[in-house]
Parts: structure tokens; C-alpha cells; sequence
């Protein structure tokens, strides 16, 4: 165990008398029990009738975060110290590190997937029983619709804000960021320290939703829809607020890593793809995350207070101009880094250079700042016609600034030397399935189309496309990429192969025929449908079984590649960028010098020949 | 004051650089609450809004700005005594402020029928949780530099929560120029 401190002496060893996360649940849960006593017995006119109330969960929802934080190590790592109290800073030997406070941007990435990975698989456990009630065309399977309604909600929000927001960016961004930009260490560790851990809070939160009640607005929280259904809302909003807070710090923090933490040689026109991918998202995050918190601490005091904003007193359709105007810059907050990695991965696997580097860049800011343009087309169905064209404009006009990525990937594979291995695999399927989703965006963007299929599974089918099929995708590709990276063992390729393969025909397999299914009248948000829709809907059910099985076997071939996996070089896809040129898995300290960036990270003229572009006395 | 090497003072800069991206984001829900009061009421002023009680609240907010402003000087010279003091003078102004804003939404009848959507309250609201966070942080700033002095690595952090506070203010100076009279 070492010790480190602020201060000149060290002191003794002294070790925690429980652990961190066992201590942020008890402490969470006294602070919650405390408070909603205090509200509900003291400050509530009715002293304690009932126990829980609507000002009792909220305010004991925030002290039981506030309770989580600091028992999980931010009293002594970031309460204390910034009043002047000088506490020793313990490091957590082995895997118990990664369940507890840490400043290592490696643990902290490790963390945020693990965190992901959980919020994805109880989400796709919702999706499953989704599909099981979808099975009959009657209620069978949830007692009554609320509840079929409430777990779309819950997989939605879930998949929504704590996979997509989340697995590419607080997760693979915190772990390799640093690396990449050639720094032992991102700009400010402690944020994304105790940021990490706002994630299971928030998943936590919206699964125990449903103890409040239901809620039947789905992932986007509707007022006021929402007031007409009993209290689980409450913790759907404080939920978001936890896990897109934690996205926002990590943006912060990585934003400020990339601008200010760049080793010495690595300009502009040399940064990683990557960390163009993420400083472009990290800004959309940093716009649009404080608008939506705002938001939806409007629709809490909506219903708690209560104010009349949302209702009929207030302005209803104000709560969906302010969700969308975030909702489709997260669509593009989920697949620009997919983006990224595609033109990370691309080069590599075909040894060649990144193919119009330039524009593939200008694709990634094009996007981000076409996203705030396009949001009303969710909207379609409450505007006038003179108000949509612009929306439909631009909505359409994006396809453009997207269409630059494909170009970059398609250019870089054209008559190279294009090795067929998982990742490049699943990118291509990535982009295959991007493809679909793209296209059918742009119907969907044309208001005339728009307003048929508008709450279809047409629509499903068209995110499910964009967000399942870009961004996890990717996010596959990226753990089977950096696999060696992070473990020095390396994937067994058949059964790599096998598990691209598999998601692909589940995947494509069943969304593909909701798109169908949509056209032939089957609505969103219903859990019972006419019977002559039944046929296929068995059918896509059948084929989400094998999705979900598929990466369930993705994962478990993950996890025994990890730790049983065979051992590889050091840098066995001889790719440039800065993470490859340290160990794997990379000690404490990535770097034990600066290393000095003299060149394209992306420059195979060499034919490969030399792995990395970093001369010099440094250890690369 | 002890002089700085330039890689140091570059790396200062870069901090405060990154500072200043959290400020930004931040001010995100002012621009938000703005938009949504003229969506909702136009250019409705409350007649609950006491203009009065608000210029009082504002001049003390401004003035505990200028004190943070000779905090930020204080450490900028690493004078720990004198940041100190002015810090405590922000802590005392703005605490004064903060609570009379409270007070403000204290007294007012919550109305769940209003059509004006009483905007100005969460408006109002949205100040009072912002200035109790920057008042956190220099009750922190204060206390910590109680306890480890003002040393060159330490200072940073002390002039930052001070930039904080003069944000706020300068948020609410905004606010209330437009709640309270547009």
C-alpha cells in the first residue's frame, strides 16, 4: 500500500475501517432516512403522514448523493483538503482500486465501462422484456400497460444516459485521452475522481423509480405528460441529473486535458482523431448538459412545488423545445467519438495514411455544430409547416458533414493493405449499420414522411440504426482494438469473429424488420397491437433474444480475454498514436519522460515499417 | 512575490483558461431562464418583485464582487492575511445577499395557478444555489488558507473561487436588470 500526502512528512499507514463503497451506501443511506425525516416530520404540515413525500425524496435524494460522494473517499480527497486539513491520501492496492476514489485516469476509465457495461445490460433486460410482452399481442406478460411503458422509459433513459453518453466518453475517454495526448495524467483528476461514481448513483436511481411509481413518458420525461402519473418521475429526473452532472465533468475535464495537457510536438494538425472526436463532443456536452439539468430541475418543481411551467397554465410544449433542443446534439454526443475511432481503427488495419485527415476533422465540427440546428424534427407533429423547412434543412444538410467520415474510412481502405481482423470488422458493420440509420433519417427529416411514420417503429428502427448500430458497434470494436492495450493479452479471434457476426445478424435482424413492422402500422409506445402484426413481431423478438445473447457472449469472451487472453507484443497492431507507445498494460505512469511528437500518428508511407514517431531518449 | 519561471506561469494560465470553460458552461442555465421567461411571461414584471429589496441585494452582491476582486489581488501578491480578510468581507456581503434573496422566495405565495409561470423564481432560485456553492468555496478558500498559508501552488485555487464569486455577480446583476425592470 503506498501513501502519498499533502504536506512535507509522511505519515504512518492507516488503513480505511470499511470499505469505500460500503460506506457511501451507509452513509447514502443515513443521509436519506435523516432528511426525510427532517422534511417529513418537522418541516411537512402533516408531521410524518406520509413517511415519504414528495419534498422528503427529493431533498433526501440529495443528501443521500451528497452522503454516497463523501463516503465513497471525496470527505478525505476533497471535502477536507479544500478546507486546509491535511489528509493522507491512501491508495487502494489491487482490484479494489477500482472500488474506490482514484486519481488514476486508467482506474477512473476502467470504472466508467464497468459502470456502462451494468447500466447496458439492465437496460437490455428491460429491451428483453420488452420483447416478450411484444410477443402477444395482448397483455400477458405486465400486469397492466403502465408498467410495459415504464420499463421502455427505464431502458431508454438508462441505455441513453448512462451507455451512450457515457461508455465512449467518461469510460474510453478518461483511459486513453491522457495517453493519447501524451500526459501521465488528465487536467483535473479529482473531478472525474469523484464524477465516475455519480454513474451507479443515477442507474441506481432510475431502476428504483418505479418504488415511487409509475411513469409513462418514456426517456424523454414529458410535462405534463408526467404530472398525470404518480411520483416515479421524480427519481427519472434526479436520476439524469446525477449521470448527465457526471458527463459534464468528465467533458470539463477532458476538454481541458486535450487543450492544455498536450505533450511538446503534438499540434493541432497532429492530435489524434480520437481527441478530435472527444474535444468536439466534450463541447456539445459542456452547451447542451447545463441546459437539460436546468430543464429537468424545472419539471422537478413542476410537480414538487408546485409551479406551473409545464401545465396548461404555464406553456405545455415548452418542455419539448427545451428537451430537444439537447435531445438530438446527444444523438451526435453518442456517435461523433464512434466516429472518431472509425478513423482511428481504419489506418491502422489498412496501413495506409488517414485518407483527407483534414476533412474528416471538419466533418467532426460540422456535425457538432449542425446538431443544435436540427433538434424540431422531433417535433414535427406541433409545428406549422412554414416552421419545419428550416429544421428540415438542416437535418438533412448534416447527412453531409457525416458523409465526410465515411469518406475519410472508404478513402483509407481503397487499395490498401486492409487486414480483416474484430475490430475492422465491427467497424465496418458500424459503419454499415450507421449507413441505414443515416438514410433513413433523411425520410424521416422530410416533414411529409415525418408525419406518417412519426411514433412508429419506423422510428425505433431508425435510432436503434444510428445510436445500437454506431455507437455499440464501435464501442465493441474499441474493447476487442485497445484490448492488448489494457491487458497485454489479446482476443481469440474466431471466437471475435463468431461474436461480430452473431450481434450483426441479431441486430440487423431485428431492427431491420421493425422498420417493416413500422410501415405496416405497428405504434411505438403500445404493448398490445392488432393481430395480424403478431407474425413478425415473434419474429423480431426472436432475433432480439440472439442480440442480447450475442453480447452477452461479446462480454464473457471480453472478460476471459482480459485476464486469460493470449499474450501479445507490446503493440501488436503497430499503431502510432502515443497510448501504443507505452507498456501494456501501461504502468502507474504511462510516460517516465514527456514524449516528443515529430511527426503524423497516421503516417504509413513507411509501409509500417517503424511503429512509432517519436524519436528521442524517451522510453516510447 | 515570488517570480515565476514561464513554464509555471503558462501552466497557471492554462488552468485558469480551463476555469473559465467551466464558467461558460455554467452560464448556459442563465441564457436558459432568460429565453424561457420571455417564451412564457414576455416582458412581465411581477408585481411581487420589490425592485427596492432586489437594488439592495444587488449592491451588496456588487460589493462583495469588489471584495473578491482585492482577494484575487491579495493572492495574486501571496498576501494570505490580506486575501483572508477580504474573502471574509465576500463571505459576510454575500452571505447577506444570499439570504435576503432566500428570503424573497420565502415569502412568496407558490402559485400553481399563476400564468405567468413565475419564472422569476426558479430564476431566483437558480442565483441562490449558484451563490450558496460559491459561498462553500470561500468559506473553503478561507478556512484553508487559515490552515496551509498562501504558497505559489496553492494560490490558484484561492484565485479561482474568487473569480467564482464575481461570476455570480455578475450573473445576478444581469438577472436583476432583467427580472426586476425588462
Amino acid at each position: 500500500m503506498s501513501v502519498a500526502r499533502i504536506g512535507d512528512a509522511p505519515l504512518p499507514l492507516r488503513r480505511r475501517p470499511m470499505a469505500p463503497v460500503i460506506r457511501g451506501l451507509l452513509w447514502a443511506a443515513i443521509a436519506f432516512v435523516v432528511v426525510n425525516c427532517l422534511v417529513s416530520y418537522v418541516i411537512d404540515p402533516q408531521y410524518g403522514t406520509p413517511f415519504i413525500t414528495q419534498p422528503s425524496v427529493v431533498l433526501g435524494w440529495v443528501a443521500a448523493l451528497i452522503g454516497w460522494l463523501l463516503g465513497i473517499g471525496g470527505m478525505e480527497n476533497i471535502l477536507l483538503p479544500s478546507f486546509g486539513y491535511q489528509v493522507p491520501y491512501v491508495e487502494v492496492p489491487g482490484w479494489r482500486r477500482y472500488f474506490a476514489y482514484s486519481t488514476n485516469h486508467k482506474v477512473i476509465g476502467i470504472q466508467y465501462l464497468v459502470s456502462s457495461t451494468g447500466g447496458f445490460f439492465i437496460a437490455g433486460l428491460a429491451a428483453m422484456l420488452m420483447r416478450l410482452q411484444l410477443w402477444e399481442p395482448h397483455m400477458w406478460l405486465f400486469p397492466y400497460p403502465g408498467q410495459y411503458i415504464e420499463t421502455v422509459g427505464i431502458h431508454g433513459t438508462i441505455m441513453m444516459f448512462s451507455v451512450g453518453t457515457v461508455a465512449l466518453v467518461g469510460g474510453l475517454g478518461n483511459y486513453l485521452i491522457p495517453m493519447m495526448v501524451g500526459s501521465n495524467s488528465s487536467a483535473f483528476p479529482r473531478i472525474s475522481a469523484l464524477s465516475v461514481w455519480l454513474v451507479p448513483a443515477g442507474i441506481l436511481t432510475v431502476i428504483l423509480s418505479p418504488l415511487l411509481g409509475q411513469w409513462t413518458t418514456g426517456w424523454r420525461g414529458y410535462e405534463p405528460l408526467g404530472l398525470n402519473d404518480p411520483n416515479g418521475i421524480l427519481f427519472y429526473y434526479l436520476g439524469v441529473f446525477a449521470l448527465t452532472v457526471s458527463s459534464l465533468m468528465v467533458s470539463l475535464n477532458l476538454t481541458a486535458t486535450i487543450l492544455f495537457k498536450r505533450t511538446k510536438g503534438l499540434t493541432w494538425n497532429r492530435l489524434p482523431m480520437y481527441a478530435w472526436g472527444i474535444l468536439t463532443v466534450s463541447l456539445l456536452n459542456i452547451i447542451w448538459l447545463p441546459e437539460i439539468d436546468m430543464t429537468f430541475v424545472l419539471g422537478l418543481l413542476d410537480r414538487v412545488v408546485p409551479l406551473p411551467f409545464f401545465t396548461a397554465v404555464g406553456s405545455p410544449l415548452t418542455y419539448l423545445e427545451m428537451f430537444w433542443l439537447f435531445g438530438h446534439p446527444e444523438v451526435y454526443i453518442i456517435v461523433v467519438p464512434a466516429f472518431a475511432i472509425w478513423m482511428e481503427i481504419m489506418p491502422v488495419m489498412s496501413k495506409k495514411p488517414l485518407f483527407a485527415r483534414e476533412w474528416g476533422i471538419i466533418g467532426l465540427i460540422f456535425v457538432m455544430m449542425l446538431s443544435g440546428f436540427v433538434w424540431a424534427h422531433h417535433m414535427f407533429t406541433n409545428m406549422r409547416l412554414t416552421e419545419m423547412l428550416p429544421f428540415s434543412f438542416f437535418t438533412e444538410m448534416i447527412s453531409i458533414p457525416t458523409g465526410f467520415t465515411y469518406m475519410v474510412v472508404i478513402g483509407t481502405i481503397w487499395r490498401s493493405r486492409f487486414k480483416v481482423t474484430v475490430p475492422s470488422l465491427l467497424v465496418l458493420m458500424s459503419m454499415f449499420n450507421f449507413l441505414i440509420g443515416g438514410m433513413t433519417g433523411v425520410f424521416l427529416a422530410d416533414p411529409v414522411i415525418n408525419l406518417q411514420l412519426h411514433d412508429t417503429f419506423f422510428v425505433v428502427a431508425h435510432f436503434h440504426f444510428t445510436i445500437i448500430g454506431g455507437m455499440v458497434f464501435t464501442w465493441l470494436a474499441a474493447m476487442y482494438y485497445w484490448l492488448p492495450k489494457f491487458s497485454g493479452r489479446l482476443y481469440n479471434p474466431k471466437l471475435g469473429i463468431i461474436g461480430a457476426i452473431w450481434v450483426f445478424i441479431g441486430f440487423d435482424g431485428a431492427f431491420s424488420l421493425m422498420f417493416i413492422q413500422g410501415l405496416r402500422g405497428m405504434n411505438r409506445w403500445v404493448p398490445v397491437y392488432p393481430q395480424y402484426l403478431q407474425g413478425m413481431n415473434i419474429v423480431i423478438s426472436i432475433f432480439a433474444f440472439i442480440l442480447g445473447l450475442g453480447f452477452l457472449f461479446n462480454l464473457l469472451h471480453i472478460v476471459w480475454a482480459l485476464k486469460s487472453g493470449k499474450k501479445v507484443r507490446e503493440n501488436p497492431w503497430e499503431a502510432k498514436t502515443l497510448e501504443w507507445s507505452t507498456a501494456s498494460p501501461p504502468a502507474e505512469e504511462s510516460f517516465a519522460a514527456a514524449p516528443l511528437v515529430t511527426g503524423s500518428f497516421y503516417d504509413y508511407d513507411d509501409g509500417g515499417a517503424t511503429s512509432l514517431p517519436v524519436p528521442g531518449p524517451l522510453p516510447m | 512575490m515570488a517570480v515565476l519561471d514561464l513554464e509555471t506561469r503558462i501552466e497557471h494560465k492554462k488552468l485558469h483558461s480551463a476555469f473559465y470553460l467551466f464558467l461558460f458552461s455554467m452560464s448556459v442555465p442563465y441564457f436558459l431562464m432568460i429565453n424561457l421567461r420571455y417564451v412564457m411571461i414576455g416582458g412581465f414584471v411581477p408585481p411581487l418583485l420589490d425592485q427596492t429589496t432586489g437594488a439592495v441585494e444587488t449592491v451588496l452582491a456588487i460589493a462583495s464582487a469588489l471584495t473578491a476582486l482585492l482577494a484575487y489581488r491579495r493572492s495574486k501578491a501571496e498576501n494570505a492575511a490580506g486575501y483572508r480578510l477580504a474573502t471574509r468581507f465576500t463571505l459576510s456581503l454575500g452571505l447577506v445577499a444570499t439570504v435576503m434573496q432566500l428570503y424573497e422566495l420565502w415569502v412568496h405565495p407558490l402559485n400553481p395557478m399563476s400564468h405567468y409561470g413565475e419564472t422569476f423564481l426558479a430564476t431566483i432560485g437558480l442565483c441562490v444555489v449558484m451563490q450558496l456553492m460559491g459561498l462553500l468555496a470561500l468559506w473553503a478558500a478561507s478556512s484553508r488558507v487559515g490552515r496551509m498559508g498562501m504558497t505559489d501552488s496553492l494560490r490558484h485555487g484561492y484565485e479561482l473561487v474568487s473569480i467564482f464569486w464575481i461570476f455570480n455577480v455578475i450573473a445576478w446583476v444581469v438577472m436583476y436588470i432583467e427580472l426586476y425592470f425588462l
